[in-house]
């Protein structure tokens, strides 16, 4: 496989203005991508992994521009798409799609399924009428579904069927490189497997890159080549799928790990659970995003935010202590 | 062995649903029991009944268009099916209690939690208001929330989501209740919240002796918290057992599937991914079962005899049963 970098985002940072109640109100701002840096390499999985609220799916949508990033570079391909022309910004999203988690809420309940998956032909302006026809009728093969789906209306499908039409309009395109934010967590559990095993044998079958978001870890860690934990706006440690889990640094980290529950019967964790709700993304602590919940806070903690520094040579944390 | 007394007996349950294409059996043949103090698991994917089981118990089955059409829910020794409604009401919220998965819209959002909870202690217990305030107070702080004298006038609205599963665990425990039915009740929380949920129904389970009947879809909740575990399929339990003798040694291919199916958080992933097991096709439409087993259409096993006659339940040993005609054969 080549190793060309097909994402690479640089200290990006999405902050939302509040509204304010009345004109002598203070103004407010959500800070809720801060600094984040990562790239991903033509053909693998990064995976996002965090709390709600973490700025996970904020993180996507900035890399897509279908929310205004504050600052940082996106540079898709080598090419900086970061303040490019809505003009062209339109025709890079060709190679760049999202899968989202509740797919009946991503599909107009008024048009078929052909149309649906069509749209993305139609609006790119790929292709004559029927060649679109016949590769609607492809995509619902590759995807598991039949042809003669095509006629169906959303709601006549299933959960799992839903998001596999999601899929195939993603696809349409021929995009490249595909965000699937949450893609199984509205799903029963047995349906989910047939949607990750999708998931991955479309991958592998047209080299796909993809940015994988999810709040189950054990998700993150079955379909993720590198792995990014959030808290509160801030990757705090970034790995390579077998050292994040061998070498736990981060204290939130371990807390995340910790809280998962498993079936495995001989494994015995710490019950050392994590007090207190997360701070609010308006108000962010100083220093240390995690140290108000940290239970190895130290007082330099409180007042220097820690850079994420390389400790393994797949392995970055932030952290301040060491 | 059984060295409590059974608390809950569940018989033969059955219930209907009228729709507009005849009637539908969503429960079908359920049995169980439920010893003092003890914690089980039912789990199964959605539609699979498990929910209808909690209602059944609870006296909550929506009518007139859902109906029990047979069977007897003994709780010690009443017959739930066979008191009156007003006799229900006092055992409902005061000796059973539940808890729901949306703590948003099980819980009033025009009264403030401290009124809530007390409602039910006043409903139940002979107090006045004030007794049951404190009461309420009491049970905030049991619920280990900070600054229970704010909370008390603080409105559903105005909590995080942990922290309104925590005024409903509150609520449901006010009356001290000898069984808890806890229905998804970390769905929709995130793990760390879940593990701090789970952390404090523990110990008030511990502390009042309370026996959790716990209805999920997640194994490892599952694992983690009961002791014995129910496998519900279409409307019926397809397995029952101690709940590591069901992990390390299920016998019915959809237990096996629900197992493997799910990506377990490993030490060491390996540097290969894998492909997950998977079970094929979608959970059959209840109102169009075939006769025979209801898991056969999507069960790797399944032979002839499986899509003619209904298996039924045997005992693998003194803690396990299943209901599963190949059982035997594909250990």
């Amino acid at each position: 496989m080549k190793n060309d970098v097909a994402l690479k985002v640089e200290n990006l940072f999405t902050h939302f203005k509040l509204k304010r109640p009345h004109i002598f109100a203070q103004e407010q701002t959500v800070y809720a991508v801060n600094d984040v840096t990562f790239e991903i390499k033509s053909g693998m999985t990064f995976g996002l992994v965090g709390e709600s609220g973490c700025g996970k799916t904020t993180t996507a949508l900035s890399v897509l521009r279908l929310v205004e990033p504050t600052a940082g570079r996106i540079y898709f391909e080598g090419k900086d798409i970061t303040r490019i022309h809505p003009r062209l910004l339109q025709k890079q999203r060709r190679y760049m799609q999202i899968i989202f988690q509740d797919p009946y809420s991503s599909m107009n309940p008024r048009a078929t399924a052909g149309d649906i998956v069509a749209a993305p032909l139609t609006i790119q302006n790929i292709g004559s009428p029927t060649k679109r026809s016949e590769k609607v009728s492809e995509l619902l093969m590759q995807v598991g579904l039949r042809p003669e789906h095509r006629a169906l209306y959303p709601h006549q499908f299933s959960g799992g069927q839903r998001q596999r039409i999601c899929i195939a309009r993603a696809l349409a395109s021929g995009a490249r490189f595909v965000v699937c934010d949450e893609p199984v967590s509205a799903l029963d559990v047995a349906i989910q497997a047939q949607i990750l095993n999708l998931l991955i044998r479309l991958q592998h079958q047209f080299r796909l890159t993809y940015l994988f978001i999810s709040h189950d870890v054990g998700v993150i860690q079955h379909m993720c080549d590198e792995i990014g934990v959030m808290y509160l706006g801030n990757i705090v440690e970034k790995a390579d799928r077998r050292s994040l889990f061998k070498n736990v640094i981060h204290p939130y980290t371990q807390a995340l790990l910790s809280a998962v529950p498993t079936v495995d019967i001989n494994v015995k964790r710490s019950r050392e659970h994590l007090k207190g709700d997360v701070p609010s993304p308006i108000h962010p602590p100083s220093g240390c995003p995690f140290h108000t919940r940290c239970p190895q806070t130290e007082t330099q903690c409180m007042t220097k935010k820690p850079e994420l520094r390389k400790i393994l040579p797949d392995h970055h944390r932030g952290l301040s202590i060491s | 062995m059984k060295q409590k007394e059974t608390i809950l007996q569940v018989e033969n349950l059955c219930v209907d649903f009228k729709t507009r294409e005849g009637s539908v059996r969503v429960l079908d043949n359920i049995d169980f029991y439920l010893a003092e103090g003890e914690s089980i698991g039912v789990v199964g994917e959605s539609g699979c009944g498990k929910s209808m089981t909690a209602f059944s118990i609870m006296g909550l089955v929506p009518t007139p268009s859902g109906r029990i059409s047979n069977g007897s829910i003994f709780f010690k020794s009443t017959d739930l099916l066979k008191i009156s409604e007003e006799e229900m009401q006092n055992i409902r919220g005061n000796r059973i209690s539940m808890i729901f998965q949306e703590p948003m819209t099980s819980l009033n959002p025009v009264f403030n939690v401290g009124n809530q909870i007390a409602e039910s202690v006043q409903r139940h217990q002979q107090v006045s208001r004030s007794e049951a305030k404190r009461k309420a107070l009491e049970m905030l702080m049991a619920v280990n929330i900070p600054a229970p004298e704010r909370r008390m006038r603080q409105y559903p609205h105005e909590l995080s989501g942990g922290m309104r599963q925590r005024i409903m665990i509150a609520m449901a425990l006010s009356c001290q209740p000898s069984i808890l039915i806890a229905d998804e009740p970390t769905t929709a929380l995130d793990v760390t919240v879940q593990a701090q949920i789970f952390d404090l129904l523990r110990a008030i389970q511990k502390d009042m002796d309370t026996a959790v009947i716990l209805i999920t879809h997640d194994m490892g909740v599952i694992a983690e918290f009961a002791e014995r575990v129910i496998v519900m399929y279409a409307g019926r339990k397809v397995e029952e057992g101690k709940i590591n003798e069901i992990i390390t040694n299920p016998f019915h291919p959809y237990t096996r599937g629900l197992l493997k199916c799910v990506p377990h958080l490993k030490i060491d992933p390996g540097d290969k991914r894998e492909m997950l097991a998977e079970i094929p096709g979608v959970v059959p439409d209840l109102s169009k079962l075939a006769k025979g087993c209801h898991f056969a259409s999507r069960c790797g096993y399944a032979i002839s005899r499986c899509f003619n006659d209904s298996p039924v339940e045997e005992r693998v040993n003194e803690n396990h049963s299943v209901a599963c005609w190949r059982s035997g054969d594909i250990q």
